[in-house]
Formats: structure tokens, sequence, C-alpha cells
């Protein structure tokens, strides 16, 4: 299970880093920064945290699945 | 516009750029390290419904050997019957344990099947969107840029 325990946490710093970058930018607003945003950033924000909700998910499913093996 | 809210949006656009780029850097980065951990899990999975399967054939052979020496006993057949009653509780736990595996890695596959399938999409829509968005905030940073250089700002 490392390997999805790392994809959580590379997932949650690659969004961390994303937002950051636009928090950096929050000086910046007309409309050209808010059809951005609407536009191109926040959907890409939507689907990257959907991406580590269900990593997030699928880890502890399947960490309780591997509990329940007989080896 | 005065030169320095240009300068300051330039720097602002080339930074969503840069997290831009940063992003996909660590969702491929995600992805791959996902994937790679459903494999192992796949193979960890298989290995343990092979190894339950092998039990139960085990077991199902000792049962076999105990009915067989209990049918071929003539007299005084208590021990091989005692035998047979403990070969029939070990293969009805070999069996349970089989099944609980067999049900395990079906619900397992279920999951990395949905994970998977939700790895694709993001993967193919962020191949999509995230140079997209790239080019979108690059492109405005040269038409800023170009403002700057017509000399037309402030």
């Amino acid at each position: 299970m490392s390997g999805l325990r790392d994809a959580i946490a590379v997932q949650q710093r690659a969004i961390t880093d994303l937002e950051e970058s636009r928090r950096s930018s929050a000086a910046w607003a007309d409309a050209q920064r808010e059809k951005l945003d609407r536009q191109r950033l926040d959907p890409i924000t939507k689907e990257a945290k959907h991406l580590l909700a269900e990593l997030r998910s699928s880890a502890h499913e399947i960490a309780s699945l591997q509990k329940r093996l007989a080896r | 516009m005065a030169e320095e809210l240009v300068k300051a949006r330039i720097t602002a656009v080339k930074e969503i750029a840069h997290g831009l780029g940063t992003y996909n850097r660590g969702l491929q980065s995600a992805v791959a390290s996902a994937r790679s951990d459903l494999n192992a899990v796949t193979a960890e999975f298989q290995l343990a419904v092979v190894g339950s399967q092998r039990r139960l054939q085990a077991a199902q052979n000792s049962t076999r050997a105990a009915a067989a020496a209990l049918a071929a006993c003539r007299e005084n057949c208590g021990s091989q019957q005692q035998a047979l009653s403990r070969a029939r509780v070990q293969e009805d736990l070999a069996d349970r344990e089989h099944q609980s595996n067999k049900q395990a890695q079906s619900a397992y596959e279920r999951v990395a099947r949905d994970l998977l399938a939700t790895l694709r999409t993001v993967t193919a829509n962020a191949a999509q969107q995230v140079p997209s968005a790239r080019q979108n905030v690059l492109e405005y940073a040269e038409t800023l840029t170009a403002y700057l250089r017509s000399g037309t700002a402030g």
C-alpha cells in the first residue's frame, strides 16, 4: 500500500502547489483572471480533488480487504 | 494601465503557468505510483487465493484419505472415525477461508477497476486541460509584455 500512500501524498502536494500559485496571484483580479479561473483552473482543481478523494477512499477500502485475506 | 501593475500581472500569470507545470508533474507521479501499487496488490490477492485453494485441495485429499481408512477398517475404528471428523472440520475451515479470499478478491477487483477508470479519465482530461490552460496564461503574459513594450503603459 506504500504506492497508494505515495500517490495520495503526491496528489495532495500537487493540489497545494496549484492552489498556492493561484493564491500568489490573488492581487491580480480582473475579468481575464476570473475567466481563466472559471474556465481553465477550476475544472482542473475540481478534478484533482476528485482524484485525491478517490485515492483515499480506495486505499482505505483496499487496506480493509487485505485484512480479510487468509494467507 | 500602470507599468508596475502590468508587470505584477505578468509575474502572476507566469506563476500560474509554473504552478500548472508543477501540478502536472505531481499528477503524473501520483498516477504512476497508484498504478504500480494496484499491480502489486492485485498480485497479492491472486497469491492469497491460490494459497487458500491449495490448502483446500490438501484438506480435501486428507478427508478422502481418512474416509478411505475408515472404510477399510473392520474393528476398533474409533480413531479412524475421529481422524475423519477432524479432517472434515479442517476441510470446512479451508473452504470458508478460500471462499472468503475469493470474495475479498472480487471486492478488491471492483475497487481497483473503479480507481483505474478514474486514473484514466483524470489523466486524459489533464493531458487536454493543463497544456491548454498553460498556453492560455502564457499567451496572456505575452500580450501584457507586448503591451509594455509598445510604450503605452502608464
